[in-house]
């Protein structure tokens, strides 16, 4: 799969109505690497949810295009089938389904012939290896009692099995130790030259694992500055506040 | 009414599945003798109009005993369950360790469900804990399962046979693929 990612005039707003996103516009060609920064509430997880369109949230303006297709009002898993992935910040806990099971009716969702349950066991438990996780992971449920670093690994391994065109990666660094950062960070970048990729994050440390081909900056729902792995730095450094006038 | 009595050093496990037969149950458990222990597991699956009153009574009446006492009710269309436990820990039952869970899903609008967990605890040196929920299917977790391509009814039929699984895992073979039949919403 081999697909560009284009955001244009995206205007979003809580079902509440509170307005989140006024106007964000993102294109993201296979093989690029995107980052996302900015202080807190300024919409990047808003962004990185309606992306995959989570029902809390409403496009008021402005279109999502994956390839040659409209995705701005597919439901969630129409989008996941044309190639797009969302890595949660906060992976969701579903109790009793078995993590294995689950993979292979999402790969089988795809669409690109249907995997044998040995050949998906199989390539999992090589995938958990490259990510230090326990080769149990195959018998255990979806994210149920897993600890944190766990959950964070678990959404890059269900990255790598379903082998998506665009992956959305909402702070996949957050609450993280050192080594388990290293591990998702290194399979972050290892993804190949069709994958397009945008990743949220508050921190520059996954930066250092990771070179990222463009670095945006999202404060009040607009993108205010994009530039290059030297924008990051930048901000870490001086911080937002000559962003925010 | 049905007594089941567990003696001193005994474990009874009962596993009791509904599939909307019975419109009253009553259970009542005595753990009679020091170490003394139950599990009751209830399993409710109600469709149509079934209507269930359920109460289910554990009695901690020596020391050391042990209680789980477990109900999981997935409810459809019009099916209306109403469940009061009982746990009772009487003076001399020492040490004793109880918990009551109860936990109810509502799969349709004009579905009802009511759980009541009540403890009744003589003693002071015990252990004992309650938790119900009465709730419809998480919307979070349908988001999380069909963001990887499963579309919404099979995402659904997941989240409910999960909620479901940690029970059917104790159940025997026959009950359990009887469960099964009935869960295919």
């Amino acid at each position: 799969m081999n697909k560009t990612l284009a955001i244009t005039g995206l205007a979003v707003e809580t079902a509440e109505g509170k307005e989140i996103l006024r106007g964000v516009n993102l294109v993201v060609k296979p093989g690029e690497k995107h980052v996302i920064m900015g202080p807190n509430g300024g919409g990047k997880s808003t962004l990185a949810m309606v992306l995959l369109g989570h029902p809390g949230y409403k496009v008021t303006a402005g279109k999502i295009k994956l390839g040659n297709t409209d995705i701005t009002r597919l439901p969630a898993n129409e989008r996941a089938k044309l190639g797009l992935f969302l890595g949660f910040q906060y992976p969701v806990e579903v109790p009793g389904v078995n993590f294995a099971s689950f993979l292979r009716l999402a790969v089988n969702a795809k669409g690109q012939g249907n995997i044998s349950p040995l050949a998906l066991r199989k390539e999992l438990a090589e995938t958990a290896k490259k990510l230090a996780m326990g080769a149990d992971m195959t018998t255990r449920a979806l994210n149920e009692g897993f600890s944190g670093g766990e959950k964070k690994k678990s959404e890059i391994l269900q990255m790598l099995i379903l082998k998506p065109a665009i992956v959305i990666l909402d702070e996949p660094d957050s609450g993280l130790d050192v080594d388990a950062l290293r591990y998702i960070a290194e399979n972050i970048a290892g993804l190949g030259k069709d994958t397009g990729m945008v990743l949220v994050t508050h921190y520059q440390r996954i930066l250092q694992h990771l070179r990222p081909d463009f670095v945006h900056v999202l404060i009040k729902g607009k993108i205010v500055e994009s530039g290059g792995a030297e924008l990051a730095e930048a901000i870490e450094k001086k911080g937002y506040e000559k962003f925010q006038k | 009414m049905n007594r089941i009595t567990v003696k001193a050093g005994q474990k009874k496990t009962l596993p009791i599945l509904w599939t909307g037969e019975e419109t009253e149950m009553d259970i009542n458990v005595d753990l009679a003798g020091e170490g003394a222990e139950t599990e009751i597991l209830l399993l409710l699956l109600g469709k149509g109009t079934s209507s269930l009153n359920i109460k289910a009574e554990v009695r901690h009446l020596a020391r050391q005993t042990k209680s789980q006492l477990l109900v999981k009710g997935a409810l459809g269309e019009r099916a209306r369950v109403d469940f009061d436990g009982w746990v009772k820990i009487l003076p001399g039952a020492a040490g004793s360790d109880a918990w009551l869970g109860a936990h109810l899903l509502l799969l349709s609008g004009q579905a009802a469900g009511r759980a009541v967990p009540n403890l009744e605890i003589g003693e002071n040196d015990v252990k004992a804990g309650h938790a119900a929920t009465v709730g419809r299917v998480d919307e979070e977790q349908m988001f999380y399962l069909m963001s990887r391509g499963v579309d919404r009814e099979q995402a659904y039929r997941l989240v409910v046979s999960g909620f479901a699984q940690s029970m059917l895992r104790k159940f025997p073979e026959k009950m359990r693929k009887l469960a099964m039949r009935n869960l295919s919403i």
